[in-house]
């Protein structure tokens, strides 16, 4: 019956030894204990490269963007780390990073469920012409590490005027509404236009999980 | 290092990790017997949980407790393993004894009809199929619900299940072979499914509020051998109790059983289909860097662009995500980059982060980027990327996808042409951690304890594939009792000892190796690894594997020379030394199964096979089952039978939300024992080199834009 025993004892561990499990630890290892790794996050292989650092002193409103994220607790500058093939990524100090195209969000990292990716050609063109219908692709990772994609039906309507503080100043803007849905979810996007035409500010759908982002220029 | 000392005794941290997340809505309305599956009181229902639905159990009643894993193999077949203690119980053809009997139990379920509008769904179900044992049993049951809060259960059962007002069985019919059961033996299966006396059982479950599940059975269950024994007394074939679900994921129950008994329920569920942090919180990636149309037409200025300045900036990112640059090889047009991912689960996440920050800091002229993953050292695949594809692909919807299709995976390069690169924190590292284990032992001759202290490990990278590694040990506390002398047996002991390694092992050496990986020829893999190869033997060990980068198979051998080390485990060894080894063949089905088979002799000096299946999800989570028989399970003198259980691994960056390698794993249902043992050694070839063939890669490519 010694089998037996031990296995008694099995079952006896299997109910008992908690607190095994967060055994952190210090070393030099590249693979920091659990502790470090849920401590401040930030990017640091962009850190490290010396020729994009930000020239530090005042942010620049060509250099940066102001991004919140309620259900995060993010407040905060991002600042503009690549402008190019008619992309714009901005980085945010905690170590996220939003992608717009034109004005557009077309991906995030760093939030969790983040999205992926996004095809948004028909949500320009409708956002040039202030009205109109678009087809809208997000993509994300699912819990198996797959891509999953949703497509969303939008409608464009400008929605009367709203002046919106950026800080500095106050700007008298029309505002452009995107109401998109899918059969499973609704969310209504919203572009802050100035008097040039430009888009100074708005709220974006991320994700189900995150709900919106919202931006503003300087 | 943290993760051998973790894994030694994690058998219940298990517990500590499913507790962490909760299971979703769906899963409400099942709830679970005390024999950890889903159903009434004791009876099962016809139900079947989500796919891949986790559930730990433990039932109690004062004169019984069942620990019971179950899960949903296939979004219809269940399987549950189960350990079980009985107060003064043994089996017929058992001797008598008094105390804990540990019962070992493994269930399947398989649904034939899912439930529709009119149609109820019908499951058929086998209880400690594998040998006659305790709670041997088989059941037909069809569970329908009506409206949104009632569901009604029946069922016939056989076995354990026929014996409450049995009648004569109706499959007789068929076959007179099933009319009688045959009688308890030992014998792993001796046809006695669905034979002998049938009995109907059913019952009712309503759910009262969004939280609280009332339910009442017939019972066909009539314990005729616990009644016997004076260890159970049914006054009622009614069960009743109630389940509480405080929030999704966790069941509390109180039972009311027998007409008289008490009984408590617990039950915690998880899923791997349910990520509590979805895809974690890894922080953002460097963006790819787009090139000037036109950029790099001239070629490579290499006075403006020095090779030594761009190698730096790229090794300093590169360390910066946890990776290591090993060696480069740059020239006008292409660059290869050999390196080690210390930091993220998928390899697919790495190709990403590296392909991205090589975007950043290779002349523009570069158009093709070469990577090749390093396991131990060696290059496990090459994977080619077209940089303009790298630009346009990034956050384009479909760009996860189109990016594998352009990328071309493929046999690694040579070493011809590449110039290593120093590791930028130096060949050196270490690490100090607490550890802690549970020991078990032998169950006569010492007492179940936890045992931990502190390790200090190290290794140094004499080259990237040729490793001097090794761990220090410090006990600081130890809660089993002393332990005796063992008597001796008729197989060498190799681990039934262990509680003597506990003991007198206080200041220990585990593990102090030299390890060599090499790749004597494309798709051929070898590994030698030659010292004190783990606590309790000590020798050399050689490996090879055969492993096509695109291949779902891999065939390999391992043969070692090895010798028992002495309990105090520092250099001293004991006089046991065997020759042991396996030939094993891998397979890696496309259905999220994957199958390896080992054939050979195992330390003990016993030849056999073991065979492991296991589900294998994209996540990286594995849930398997395994099964070992030698030359000894049978044998007149020591009869062990067949070694069974089951095993789970989690990846920690599941439930931490943070990127990280690490895992934490358990294995359940094998006692200590001496036949079916296999060296427990760091660094077999093929779960070190799987992670970089297309396999894998293609099913975690979903994080390479991560």
């Amino acid at each position: 019956m010694g089998t037996v025993l031990a296995m008694t004892r099995m079952i006896r561990s299997f109910w008992v030894v908690l607190g095994l499990f967060a055994l952190a630890g210090c070393g030099n290892q590249t693979e920091p204990g659990l502790a470090s790794q849920l401590g401040g996050r930030f990017i640091p292989a962009l850190a490290v490269e010396a020729e994009s650092a930000v020239e530090p002193g005042a942010p620049s409103p060509e250099t940066a963007m102001l991004f919140q994220v309620s259900g995060l607790g993010i407040v905060g500058l991002g600042q503009l780390v690549e402008a190019s093939g008619g992309r714009r990524t901005y980085l945010g100090e905690t170590g996220y990073s939003v992608t717009f195209e034109g004005d557009v969000m077309v991906a995030t990292r760093g939030f969790g469920k983040d999205l992926m990716a996004a095809d948004v050609s028909q949500v320009r063109a409708a956002i040039a012409q202030r009205s109109g219908t678009a087809r809208r692709v997000h993509e994300y990772l699912d819990a198996r590490d797959q891509i999953s994609r949703q497509v969303y039906e939008c409608t464009f309507e400008l929605k009367g005027t709203e002046e919106v503080d950026l800080g500095l100043r106050q700007v008298e803007t029309r505002i452009l509404s995107e109401t998109c849905q899918n059969p499973r979810i609704v969310f209504e996007n919203v572009y802050y236009i100035d008097s040039n035409g430009t888009v100074i500010a708005s709220r974006q759908f991320v994700s189900d999980v995150i709900a919106y982002l919202r931006n503003n220029r300087l | 290092m943290a993760q051998r000392a973790i894994g030694a005794g994690a058998a219940i941290s298990l517990i500590a990790v499913l507790a962490s997340g909760g299971a979703q809505a769906q899963d409400r309305g099942i709830t679970y017997t005390l024999y950890g599956t889903p159903g009434l009181l004791e009876m099962p229902t016809a139900l079947v949980p989500p796919d891949g639905e986790f559930a730990a159990t433990l039932g109690a009643t004062t004169t019984m407790q069942r620990t019971t894993m179950t899960f949903q193999i296939t979004p219809r077949l269940m399987g549950s393993f189960r350990l079980s203690t009985t107060q003064d119980f043994y089996l017929p053809y058992e001797d008598p004894q008094e105390g804990l009997y540990v019962d070992r139990s493994v269930d399947l379920r398989y649904q034939i009809l899912e439930e529709g509008p009119l149609l109820p769904s019908v499951s058929v179900g086998l209880q400690d199929f594998i040998a006659s044992g305790q709670f041997g049993a088989e059941y037909i049951v069809a569970s329908k619900a009506l409206g949104d809060a009632f569901r009604v259960t029946a069922g016939l059962g056989w076995g354990r299940f026929g014996s409450g007002n049995g009648f004569d069985n109706p499959l007789g019919l068929l076959s007179s072979e099933f009319e009688t059961r045959p009688d308890d033996t030992d014998a792993i299966y001796d046809g006695q499914w669905f034979t002998g006396d049938a009995a109907f059982f059913g019952g009712v479950e309503w759910a009262a509020t969004d939280t609280l599940t009332l339910k009442a059975e017939y019972s066909s269950d009539a314990f005729e051998r616990e009644t016997a024994l004076g260890i159970i007394t049914i006054d009622s074939p009614i069960n009743a109790g109630v389940t509480w679900e405080p929030k999704p994921g966790y069941q509390i129950a109180a039972n009311y059983l027998y007409g008289n008994t008490f009984g408590l329920t617990g039950t915690i569920l998880f899923n791997p289909n349910n990520r509590p942090f979805d895809g974690g919180f890894d922080p953002a990636p460097v963006p790819v860097a787009q090139r000037d149309a036109g950029a790099g037409a001239g070629g490579w200025d290499r006075a403006a662009d020095p090779e030594a300045a761009i190698i730096a900036a790229t090794s300093r990112a590169l360390a910066a995500e946890g990776i290591e640059l090993n060696a480069i090889q740059l020239n006008a047009g292409a660059a290869r980059i050999q390196f080690t991912n210390n930091r993220y689960r998928s390899e697919a996440q790495a190709l990403g982060r590296v392909a991205r920050i090589m975007t950043r800091t290779l002349p523009a002229s570069v158009e093709t980027i070469i990577l090749e993953p390093l396991a131990r050292g060696i290059p496990t695949s090459a994977v080619t990327f077209n940089r303009s594809d790298l630009e346009a692909l990034e956050t384009v919807s479909g760009g996860s996808d189109a990016i594998l299709e352009r990328a071309m995976i493929a046999e690694a390069g040579s070493s011809a042409g590449l110039t290593p690169v120093a590791a930028p924190g130096g060949p050196l590292t270490w690490g100090i951690a607490p550890y802690g284990a549970v020991q078990f032992g032998d169950g006569e001759n010492s007492s179940f304890g936890i045992n931990g202290g502190i390790e200090a490990s190290a290794a140094y990278e004499i080259r990237p594939n040729l490793v001097l590694s090794g761990a220090l040990r410090q006990q600081l506390f130890n809660t089993a009792d002393a332990t005796t002398e063992l008597p001796s047996d008729d197989l060498q002991r190799v681990r039934t000892n262990s509680a003597f390694y506990v003991q007198e092992g206080t200041t220990t050496i585990p593990t102090l190796t030299l390890s060599h990986y090499g790749r004597p020829l494309p798709e051929l893999y070898s590994r030698v690894t030659a010292g004190l190869l783990e606590p309790m033997f000590g020798g050399v060990s050689t490996e090879l594997l055969f492993k096509p980068v695109d291949s779902d198979w891999a065939v390999g051998g391992e043969v070692a020379y090895v010798r028992q080390r002495e309990f105090d485990q520092l250099f001293e060894f004991q006089d046991y030394e065997v020759i042991t080894g396996h030939g094993s063949v891998y397979y890696d089905f496309d259905n999220g199964f994957h199958g390896q088979l080992d054939v050979g002799r195992y330390l003990a000096g016993d030849w056999g096979a073991t065979l492991a299946v296991d589900r294998e999800f994209e996540n990286g989570w594995r849930v398997g089952a395994f099964a070992t028989v030698t030359d000894v399970s049978f044998d007149g003198e020591i009869d062990s039978g067949v070694d069974y259980g089951i095993r789970v691994e989690i990846p920690i960056d599941f439930v931490v939300g943070q990127p990280t390698q690490r895992t934490l794993g358990t294995t359940l249902g094998a006692p200590e024992r001496d036949d079916g043992q296999r060296l427990d050694l760091d660094g077999r070839l093929y779960e070190e080199i799987r992670d970089g063939h297309y396999t894998n890669l293609s099913e975690g490519w979903g994080r390479f834009w991560r």
